[in-house]
């Protein structure tokens, strides 16, 4: 569970376009669900390798998205599965921009692939750097939203 | 497929699924970077095998070879050529593991900063995150009694 802060800004920066604050806060926890379902299966099967594949490709963000939007009320049922798979994609996204030495930060196409992808941008060991950037995306965008209700009022 | 019209089965059929890839991907993963300490103990089983590791520390340093320990439980292990830092320099490696030895051949490696110390800030800061945002789904979605009573309560 590394860097959650990064995941967490990566999510509420387009997330600040969404007027439904559900929605909004769905598009939010869909963000982290790869790595905590991943520790839900890494638990239930105890192979930390395994667990991560399966949350961070396409394949597991559309399952695990459905079977999250279940549980959320029918007429919102639709829209929060888009936002939660938004999320998760976001997630991944994020993920591949580390620089794991080639080995991968996602297997997106699994099953029928186990090939590993990844940008390769920032060393995944360096992101206590991202900490003060993170926090001050947060203060613009906690600035901006907050006089964009004031023109609303 | 977003309706309530059988819900149950929606809901088996998609833990299921998830469950059938958990187990796929649990199996053809097993050979996926396998951990150091797997590979020592079995030599001859992962030979060849290619490994990843985040994070390793310099144990000693020879002319042609180094030595270093990585992974939970902490193993140390040789690495051919020559050593990219000084002992107690942390490093991240791809590369190799030959059972002859058992030895590293080194793919890539990068000494990381001494900052990468400070993971362990990031991590507090992930909890405090999460907490926060599960509060915030709780006050958006959490089952609430007191307004189900309200509007179940009968008139008049």
């Amino acid at each position: 569970m590394a860097d959650l802060l990064t995941h967490f800004v990566a999510a509420r920066v387009p997330g600040s376009l969404v007027r439904d604050r559900r929605l909004q806060a769905l598009l939010v926890i869909g963000t982290f669900l790869p790595d905590i379902t991943g520790k839900g299966i890494y638990w239930v099967l105890d192979n930390p390798t395994g667990s991560q594949l399966v949350t961070h490709s396409l394949a597991g963000i559309l399952l695990i998205s459905y079977l999250a939007s279940l549980f959320v009320e029918e007429p919102l049922r639709r829209s929060g599965f888009l936002m939660l798979a938004a999320g998760m994609a976001i997630h991944v996204l994020v993920d591949m921009t580390k620089d794991n030495l080639g080995a991968g930060a996602a297997m997106l196409f699994l099953p029928f692939s186990l090939r590993g992808q990844e940008f390769g941008l920032i060393d995944p060991e360096n992101v206590v750097l991202l900490v003060p950037i993170d926090l001050a995306i947060l203060a613009v965008l906690w600035f901006l939203e907050r006089r964009f209700q004031r023109v609303q009022q | 497929m977003f309706s309530n019209r059988f819900f149950r089965w929606k809901l088996g059929a998609a833990l299921a699924t998830i469950a059938v890839m958990g187990v796929y991907a649990s199996h053809r993963g097993d050979g996926i970077n396998p951990g150091l300490w797997r590979c020592v103990a079995q030599p001859h089983h992962w030979n060849e095998a290619h490994l990843w590791l985040p994070s390793a520390r310099i144990v000693s340093v020879r002319e042609s070879w180094y030595e270093i320990a990585s992974g939970d439980p902490e193993v140390t292990i040789r690495v051919d050529g020559a050593a990219p830092g000084k002992p107690g320099d942390r490093i991240s490696w791809t590369g190799t593991f030959r059972s002859d030895g058992p030895r590293l051949l080194t793919e890539q490696v990068r000494v990381l900063p001494p900052h990468t110390r400070l993971r362990w800030l990031v991590e507090a800061i992930s909890v405090a995150v999460l907490l926060a945002v599960l509060a915030n789904l709780g006050r958006h979605f959490l089952f609430r009694p007191k307004v189900l009573q309200v509007e179940g309560a009968p008139r008049g």
